[in-house]
């Protein structure tokens, strides 16, 4: 391995954590789907197939990457569960028991509430409010202008305020 | 700046009105760093499945592009020079002369006479001016016109 593979891994090894986060928000909150995503992703860029090419901040082209692979893994899940539905062999999936229990209320009420909301809206939320993004990034990992963030930013978080109306704090 | 972010959007966390919302992003946060999974693991893994996408002479792909292309083009033009041969040998014309020798073993077989030949002004035309031997069997036989000269 040479020294710029390695310093790559050192980046991306620093927001590990939140690409994580980022790649399950991207693949509508499951945990294993998630971890795979970013392996594509780790691979995609690890392998050369996406190039930083210092346009924007690391952690924008990163999220952007990962939007990207969840994107194409999404679209193969749905073309593959569709040939499956066509010849009646529906894919059996049981509920991870740990994943169930260790999910916690506030998590379930905030992935509940999100649900409500558009993709787009959703993916606002998450990059401002968990990933400590301005407006103007998150457009940037989406690839829309900011002032069509921020009225994403805007229209979903007036949404999600309603619908957490009724929750208290535990 | 036209959409320049506001106070507001740029720390969410002065708005006093989003502090349940940020508060439910926090534990959604410290949740999903919990499950996180191990970079190193999955980066071994990364590094396992490039090792294997690298090894030589796996597939097509694996070929480097100025390689593949050559390869690719020498294959398309074996092809097409394949199919071309085939295509002419299919079609080209070919004289069937066992057919008279078939006609002549059945039926009783004369060799044409002058008089079919003489009637085209061609023919004539060999016979007045050069040393024309009439038609023989072997014409019809073999396909060979040299007898038309003797």
């Amino acid at each position: 391995m040479n020294d710029s593979q390695v310093h790559l891994e050192h980046k991306l090894q620093q927001h590990h954590q939140a690409s994580y986060g980022w790649a399950v928000a991207c693949c509508r909150y499951d945990y294993e789907q998630g971890a795979e995503v970013l392996q594509t992703a780790y691979l995609k860029i690890l392998e050369g197939r996406a190039v930083f090419n210092g346009r924007s901040s690391f952690k924008t082209w990163l999220f952007s990457v990962i939007r990207n692979t969840a994107r194409d893994q999404l679209r193969k899940e749905q073309i593959r569960s569709v040939v499956l539905s066509t010849l009646r062999l529906e894919p059996v999936t049981y509920p991870d028991p740990d994943e169930e229990m260790s999910r916690s209320l506030e998590v379930d009420r905030l992935v509940a509430a999100l649900s409500s909301l558009s993709k787009r809206q959703q993916e606002v939320l998450h990059l401002v409010f968990y990933q400590d993004l301005t407006i103007q990034e998150a457009g940037h990992v989406l690839g829309i202008s900011p002032g069509s963030a921020a009225r994403h930013y805007a229209r979903g978080k007036a949404i999600l305020r309603d619908k957490l109306a009724d929750w208290s704090e535990p | 700046m036209i959409f320049g972010p506001r106070k507001e959007e740029h720390d969410p966390a002065s708005c006093m009105h989003d502090q349940k919302i940020i508060r439910l992003f926090h534990a959604q946060k410290a949740h999903y760093a919990n499950r996180a999974p191990d970079f190193s693991k999955l980066t071994a893994g990364t590094r396992r499945r490039v090792t294997n996408r690298s090894r030589p002479g796996q597939a097509l792909s694996a070929i480097p592009g100025g390689k593949r292309a050559v390869a690719f083009g020498t294959g398309l033009i074996l092809l097409l020079a394949g199919s071309l041969v085939i295509q002419q040998r299919m079609l080209a014309p070919q004289t069937d002369y066992g057919m008279y020798t078939q006609a002549r073993n059945i039926v009783s077989w004369h060799a044409p006479s002058d008089s079919l030949f003489l009637a085209n002004p061609q023919f004539r035309y060999l016979k007045d001016y050069m040393d024309w031997q009439g038609p023989t069997n072997e014409l019809f036989t073999t396909g060979i016109r040299g007898s038309l000269g003797g």
